[in-house]
């Protein structure tokens, strides 16, 4: 036999096979997931894993006064987050760029916000950590920029304008009614994810396509911002020195129902006395049924009416008057704020005449606007009892919020039309409808301007111009006690100049303000604050400030 | 028995396939390597890469420009420098990752289970060569066969299941080619399957692949056989592009070495992988006909068969971990994976390959 008879060949072909069959198996698999069905599921999971957006945050629409004098701008921010322990060195270092960093610290912290000029610094800093501590984290601050918004002058517009959160969402006021028109859409920067768990290394992708951000848009309001810091600063004034609940002023233009300010004080918590508190409004709603009662000409300035030693008991309630006044006409009872005229011309009317009115005038019902305001239906009238519908004439027994009356009362203004309230400057105006008749347009104009000059709104006059106005008052309604407290008041004054062509209404309330009991009227706290915005306003006109 | 006169004689021609398959998968792997490193950043990276295929290259050149005998003269001193070697890397080796792997000779990081490979294969044709018939006694067979079991466990000992299992498999492969007693390689076989076990369960982590518990991410499967796949399903046909794979953005751990498949068949696709596997079955047949062509010489057709096996092994195992054909374990791709010694001699072993392929055909003497 040969020396070499033990190779054989077959061994070498069975050696060979074992590899060339691992080849053959892995190209089947190779198919399948790279050709095969299973792989587009894979695909879409990789897809995910593999690639990640940078949110590129829209700037959010300016909000503009009618003079486009910007209310709110748009900040960059950074904030920067901290994702592990440093050293002393180090945390000086932090400390000087204003930041709070943790010495001994494990997980991740968000440590303060910087200028977005010292982003760049941020970076040198993780370049300088990644030199100490080689073979570690790469970095030890991540920041994250994006727009924060500020109101131009917080204090006063804020309870209109509102704010926006951290997440970039509107919360009250303007911000939070306009949210989707202001706000834009986000873009987005496709990057490559890294698998690395804290990795501040983002890789740009041109497999993705760049979503460009779509700005928000800006919007222009019928606000003036002088007239807002005018009736701010006014109103502050009052209900600090009465310390009041709270309070709000509304001025329009009543031609068209343009609100050119509507402020509340205290901003605490971002309360809007305007729109989240309706209350009963007391004798300013007393229009309603004179209104009426002048349009059915039920009732003639100079005719007569017995007050009746200023009591009158209507099923178990007693309306009373503040001062007994016996027989008086009717320009004297509305003038002097009778609720005992009041609530016998309410009697007088009638229930379902009543009801018309109050609707008619837009209360109880939306104003129209996107302001809507906490709006409370009068309910079914013909449940109402004698006393009930009394106590409506002289404006208790219903909810009104600011922007109802506001716009009630423009309608005298204006010659008897109910507008919506309007806020943005290029939105046409809306004429709801005709609410007032000629008769009442023109005497309750002259009720309301003998309120100011010889009635109880009498604080309220400006030299100079002719004011229309009336007062209110009325009690607050203690709902645990179940009684109406006298020592809890909610004073108003609404009124308009000049008498003739009216160009501004003003509507001051205030909630609940503490003193002598019997100064707490709408014509001692309200007419004042009044006055003095009219004057503002007046003398801000004469050196063209407006 | 070859002469010396019958080998002097003219020289065939260079088997082309299998040199163009090296070179192809040289430049590819070049490309691929290139690309895993860019999310580390690290440049020296590559520099190195580029340094050790130079050497590399010069490697392949040597391998071919040698005849084949003369390596039989330093063999035995070869075996045993690589034996103290590996002894020392159990003494004072380099630990990454709980693996004592490394030894550390001037500035670089040597994996001598490398160096093992090309010894243990130049030995054992060596050895087969001169023994001849004597390998159908059993004693003899034991002895050739323990000097594989010996190499195979230091190596084991590191540990490095992986590389001791190539050694022992490559080794074992030799003999039984050489022609051992079928009944003999039964009883080795089951042996060595029975010890081969017995390492597994004595090392979790490898007990843990195999039966794969270690579970990240409440996936079914193993975390880099996920990724692995993931990567390899992202390629689809024609693949994402040179450098534009995504699994290298640390998905997949040690891509440079132990998932530069996945990542090619990221980056080239469909196309690309199909087209590294057909290299190596390429590779692997021109093999074979070599190892066939010196059939009279049992030096060289066992040297021929012991370097195609080693190549085609290494493939087909990181190329059947990759696509989730065997469990995971750490094996690079020859002439593609970043290794340096790895690199320097898979390409000499090709060198040799090539070689055997143009050297002249021994002849019959009767």
């Amino acid at each position: 036999m040969l020396h070499f008879r033990n190779l054989r060949l077959w061994r070498l072909y069975l050696i060979g096979i074992i590899p060339l069959s691992v080849f053959t198996l892995s190209l089947k698999t190779l198919w399948t997931l790279q050709i095969g069905r299973e792989g587009q599921r894979l695909r879409e999971e990789a897809e995910k894993q593999y690639f990640s957006n940078i949110p590129l945050p829209a700037q959010r629409g300016i909000i503009y006064d009618r003079h486009k004098r910007p209310l709110t701008v748009n900040v960059e921010k950074v904030e920067v987050y901290q994702h592990g322990s440093i050293d002393e060195d180090m945390y000086k270092t932090l400390r000087r760029y204003g930041l709070s960093p943790v010495k001994n610290f494990k997980r991740l912290a968000k440590i303060g916000y910087v200028s977005p000029e010292y982003v760049d610094s941020i970076n040198l800093i993780n370049k300088k950590y990644a030199k100490r501590h080689p073979g570690k984290k790469t970095y030890v601050l991540s920041s994250h920029e994006y727009w924060a918004r500020h109101a131009v002058i917080e204090e006063g517009h804020s309870s209109l304008i509102g704010y926006v959160g951290k997440d970039r969402y509107g919360l009250y006021g303007i911000e939070k009614v306009l949210d989707s028109y202001l706000r834009g859409t986000d873009g987005s920067l496709p990057c490559i994810k890294s698998a690395e768990r804290y990795s501040s290394k983002k890789f740009f992708t041109l497999d993705r396509e760049r979503i460009n951000p779509i700005q928000g848009k800006p919007i222009e309001l019928t606000v003036d911002a002088y007239i807002q810091e005018i009736a701010y600063a006014a109103l502050k004034e009052k209900v600090d020195e009465l310390s009041a609940k709270g309070g709000f002023v509304i001025i329009t233009r009543p031609e068209n129902g343009e609100i050119l300010s509507m402020v509340s004080y205290p901003v605490k918590n971002n309360e809007n006395f305007v729109i989240a508190y309706p209350y009963e409004p007391g004798s300013t709603f007393k229009i309603v049924v004179y209104s009426a009662a002048l349009d059915d000409k039920i009732i003639s300035p100079f005719d007569s009416i017995d007050t009746e030693e200023g009591r009158l008991r209507v099923e178990n309630r007693t309306i009373r008057d503040v001062h007994k006044m016996g027989k008086i006409t009717w320009l004297e009872a509305f003038s002097h704020s009778s609720n005992v005229a009041a609530a016998k011309l309410a009697l007088k009317l009638g229930r379902k005449r009543v009801y018309e009115q109050i609707l008619k005038l837009g209360f109880g019902s939306p104003t129209g606007s996107f302001l809507k305001g906490q709006c409370v239906p009068p309910g079914d009238y013909r449940k109402w009892k004698e006393s009930k519908l009394a106590t409506l004439g002289i404006g208790y027994g219903l909810l009104v919020n600011g922007l109802q009356m506001v716009m009630a009362y423009g309608a005298v203004a204006n010659g008897g039309y109910l507008y919506s309230p309007k806020i943005l400057l290029n939105k046409d105006p809306i004429k709801i409808r005709r609410a007032l008749g000629k008769r009442s347009v023109k005497y309750l104009k002259l009720f309301m301007r003998e309120v100011v000059e010889n009635g109880t709104g009498k604080k309220a006059k400006v030299p100079g111009i002719t004011v229309c106005g009336k007062t209110g008052t009325a009690m607050v309604y203690d709902k645990e006690k179940r009684y109406y407290d006298p020592k809890r008041k909610v004073v108003s004054f609404i009124g308009f100049f000049p008498c003739n062509a009216p160009q501004y209404l003003i509507y001051v309330v205030i909630f609940e303000p503490k003193g002598t009991p019997w100064l707490m009227y709408g014509g001692e706290v309200a007419a004042p604050v009044f006055r003095k915005i009219a004057e503002s306003i007046m003398w801000s006109r004469l050196h063209e400030n407006i | 028995m070859i002469s010396e006169e019958v080998s002097r004689k003219e020289l065939k021609e260079i088997d082309i396939a299998l040199f163009s398959a090296i070179a192809m998968l040289v430049s590819f792997g070049m490309a691929a390597l290139y690309s895993s490193t860019f999310y580390t950043k690290n440049v020296s990276f590559s520099t190195q890469a580029i340094l050790t295929l130079t050497i590399g290259i010069i490697a392949l050149f040597v391998g071919m420009a040698v005849r084949t005998d003369y390596w039989r003269v330093i063999t035995k001193p070869l075996f045993v420098i690589t034996i103290v070697l590996l002894i020392l890397v159990l003494i004072k080796g380099v630990t990454i990752n709980n693996a004592k792997r490394w030894l550390k000779i001037w500035h670089f990081k040597v994996q001598i289970s490398e160096l093992a490979k090309v010894a243990l294969i130049l030995l054992l044709a060596d050895i087969l060569d001169d023994w001849d018939t004597e390998l159908l006694r059993f004693r003899k067979f034991l002895i050739i066969t323990s000097i594989v079991g010996f190499t195979a466990l230091l190596i084991a000992l590191e540990p490095s299941i992986s590389a001791a299992f190539i050694i022992f498999a490559v080794g074992f492969s030799m003999i039984f080619y050489a022609g051992a007693r079928i009944r003999h390689v039964l009883v080795v076989l089951l042996t060595g399957a029975a010890l081969f076990s017995l390492l597994i369960l004595a090392y979790p982590h490898a007990r843990n692949r195999i039966m794969k518990k270690s579970r990240k991410h409440g996936a079914s499967e193993l975390y880099q056989v996920k990724q692995a796949k993931l990567a390899i399903a992202n390629g689809h046909i024609i693949g994402r592009g040179p450098g534009r794979g995504l699994a290298k953005y640390r998905y997949l751990p040690e891509i440079s070495n132990d998932f530069i498949f996945a990542l090619i068949a990221e980056e080239f696709g469909f196309l690309g992988s199909f087209g590294i596997i057909l290299l190596f079955v390429v590779i692997t047949v021109q093999g074979l006909r070599i190892a066939r062509r010196h059939i009279l010489s049992t030096y060289k057709t066992t040297l021929a068969a012991g370097i195609t096996f080693l190549l085609a092994l290494q493939a087909a195992l990181h190329i059947g971990i990759n696509t989730g054909v065997i469990p995971p374990t750490g094996v690079v791709l020859p002439f593609v994976s970043y290794g340096k010694l790895a690199i320097l001699v898979n390409m000499f072993l090709a060198g040799v390959l090539l070689r055997l392929s143009y050297e002249i055909q021994a002849e019959w003497e009767l």
